[in-house]
């Protein structure tokens, strides 16, 4: 899954992180100055996202330069002394904006109907611990094969025995989600996929109108008439 | 279990692959009426039963290839024979090989048919065996099949394998 978002902490010396406080959406300021080149890169595992909110990808790299000896608990105070400086720059994913679906519809379909009819409740369940919203399942009619043998090895021509492959499907639909959180969920519902069930993912994806075919700009020297 | 492992010295082809590895296909015969019509003309699968009782079989030896679905489950778990699935063929092929290379590889230590299920592009393999006093060997066949395996099929394999005490532990039925 490619992050759609990514910061890039920048920590100074070896500050810990849990000293500082700060909220994802945030910058962080701190009274630190020393500018810092340790960048870390801490890759959360797939953590279960509300709509909207993104994975973190805090980068730590050890700059052979100013890798200072000093202590790392230092005094804020003091003008003279040298304080670490704690920033946080975002990178440029943080300014490309998250993927949106409109709708979501993930074709499942096995052979074994109690495979299925558990899957959807599986299905069900992890949709609502993610708040995914538009939840709706259909249940097409299944799909037959049949095959017609003699069922004598000798004549009996009129007597057959019929063999059958039967193929189950679910359709479940889901209204407007983000990219993150669908990419989130596909995972944990794919990673779960019992053998034997295979999986069509359609997603429909929201995009702005291209710039040829949006309306001209309308001059404010125009007056209406 | 002993009219199997007496095939097996034999070196034939164990009887129930044929009905057990195709997946998703099932008979008409589901009410009473037309089971007890339809089994007595189906002979694979099925064992005559003994004067003394003195054939051993394991369970699913001893279902009959017509509860396949009911009381007993396949040999081989994949999509390849849903509609609209490709590879049926080259799965099935496949699923041949893997029982034939595990049979020659494991031999009188393998105590029950091979499951194969396959699980996105990985295939997990299930089976028992008879473990033997030293088990460094056995370390070595797992390793050894999963490798082979892994690089003859060109994906994931994982040999998972469960040991009997005895081989009396898996018979069901004596007929």
């Amino acid at each position: 899954m490619a992050a759609s978002c990514g910061r890039i902490f920048r920590v100074l010396n070896n500050i810990s992180i849990s000293q500082t406080s700060f909220n994802l959406s945030g910058r962080i300021r701190s009274s630190y100055s020393k500018r810092c080149t340790l960048q870390q890169i801490n890759r959360t595992s797939p953590s279960l996202l509300v709509e909207g909110q993104r994975r973190c990808m805090t980068t730590l790299q050890a700059d052979d330069k100013n890798i200072p000896h000093e202590h790392p608990q230092k005094d804020i105070q003091g003008g003279d002394q040298e304080v670490l400086k704690l920033e946080i720059d975002t990178t440029e994913d943080e300014d490309i904006p998250d993927v949106l679906y409109s709708h979501l519809c993930i074709e499942v379909k096995g052979h074994d109907i109690a495979v299925l009819d558990s899957y959807e409740k599986f299905v069900q369940l992890a949709s609502k611990c993610l708040g995914l919203t538009g939840y709706s399942v259909k249940r097409p009619k299944y799909d037959v094969l049949r095959r017609s043998l003699l069922r004598s090895v000798h004549i009996f021509k009129k007597h057959y025995v019929q063999y059958e492959q039967r193929t189950y499907y679910r359709v479940f639909n889901f209204t407007r989600t983000t990219g993150s959180t669908a990419d989130t969920f596909l995972e944990y519902i794919q990673r779960n996929l019992p053998e034997g069930v295979a999986m069509k993912v359609t997603k429909h994806r929201l995009e702005a109108l291209p710039d040829h075919l949006k309306p001209p700009k309308q001059k404010e020297s125009i007056s209406d008439s | 279990m002993a009219a199997l492992m007496t095939l097996r010295k034999l070196g034939s082809f164990p009887l129930t692959i044929p009905y057990v590895a195709l997946r998703g296909i099932s008979t008409t015969c589901t009410n009473a009426a037309s089971v007890n019509k339809n089994r007595l003309h189906v002979r694979v699968g099925r064992f005559k039963p003994s004067k003394d009782k003195s054939i051993a079989l394991t369970y699913d030896e001893s279902k009959p290839p017509y509860k396949i679905g009911l009381e007993k489950a396949w040999n081989s778990w994949n999509t390849s024979n849903l509609k609209g699935e490709t590879r049926m063929s080259e799965t099935l092929t496949d699923d041949v090989f893997i029982q034939n290379f595990l049979k020659g590889t494991w031999g009188l230590m393998q105590a029950s048919d091979v499951v194969i299920k396959r699980r996105h592009n990985m295939i997990h393999i299930f089976m028992h065996i008879l473990p033997k006093r030293d088990l460094q060997p056995i370390y070595f066949l797992l390793g050894y099949s999963e490798e082979l395996l892994s690089s003859l099929l060109k994906c994931p394999v994982k040999l998972e394998l469960q040991s009997v005490q005895k081989p009396r532990d898996l018979i069901f039925k004596y007929i």
